[in-house]
């Protein structure tokens, strides 16, 4: 074989590994668009269709987000060759567990302890008067769910890379 | 489970990005099979003998049997 054909070889695979990249920080990026925009129309939609019903839209733009998320899960996996789909299912099975104890573990910690107090009350002090204890709890049950599915990500990519760099 | 892959690659001046091409996978799990971090199914150990035209058994050494016990 030519250093020619091993070089355009090594492009072809180095491209397949860059349009992979790109896909999924293109999809990362309109995700957070999307939030953005969300987050950006909500008091414009609590305004305009009543609080009852803008909840109503957030939680179908929630499931519509989980469920666009699962999908493009499901396609970047069926794309995986036989040792990266071993490598994920190793990094999902512990991913998921060390991410529930890391969340265990930061809810004890008195800075995290902190922080979420400060942006509870923050986001409770913009929600209707006379109902402060129920936006706190409503935001602080939202907030744990996203910070412990944030958590089991970042484990999973810390697992990904364990079972990589492992020695046989 | 012990493989011939790296001197298989070698003989033939293959890199594993040219391996990996042939095999359909990436780079990186050529080098986990090359080094033993993974061993691979039925169906890819078939490819990589095909693709190195010779039969499994002089790919893939198989570490518990006699004859390998015996060679030790």
């Amino acid at each position: 074989m030519t250093a020619r054909e091993r070089s355009a070889s090594e492009d072809r695979l180095a491209n397949r590994e860059r349009r992979a990249v790109r896909r999924i920080v293109g999809t990362l990026v309109l995700v957070a668009a999307g939030i953005a925009a969300f987050a950006a129309a909500a008091p414009w939609l609590r305004a305009t269709i009543g609080v009852p019903m803008a909840g109503a839209v957030g939680v179908a733009f929630v499931i519509l987000l989980i469920g666009y998320s699962e999908y493009f899960q499901v396609s970047q996996y069926r794309q995986l060759d036989e040792v990266q789909k071993t490598s994920q299912t190793f990094a999902v099975r512990w991913g998921a567990s060390a991410g529930q104890v890391a969340f265990l573990i930061l809810m004890f910690l008195p800075p995290a302890q902190d922080l979420a107090t400060t942006v509870v009350s923050s986001f409770a002090a913009h929600g209707p008067a006379g109902s402060e204890l129920r936006t706190s709890i409503l935001v602080a049950m939202f907030l744990s769910f996203a910070a412990l599915l944030v958590l089991q990500a970042l484990a999973t990519m810390v697992f990904g890379v364990i079972w990589w760099k492992r020695q046989s | 489970m012990k493989n011939r892959l790296r001197v298989l690659r070698a003989e033939r001046n293959w890199s594993q990005a040219d391996l990996a091409e042939r095999l359909d996978v990436s780079r990186q799990s050529v080098n986990a099979i090359e080094t033993g971090k993974y061993d691979p199914s039925l169906p890819l150990a078939f490819k990589i003998a095909r693709v190195f035209a010779l039969p499994i058994e002089q790919i893939f050494v198989d570490e518990d049997s006699p004859a390998a016990k015996a060679a030790e």
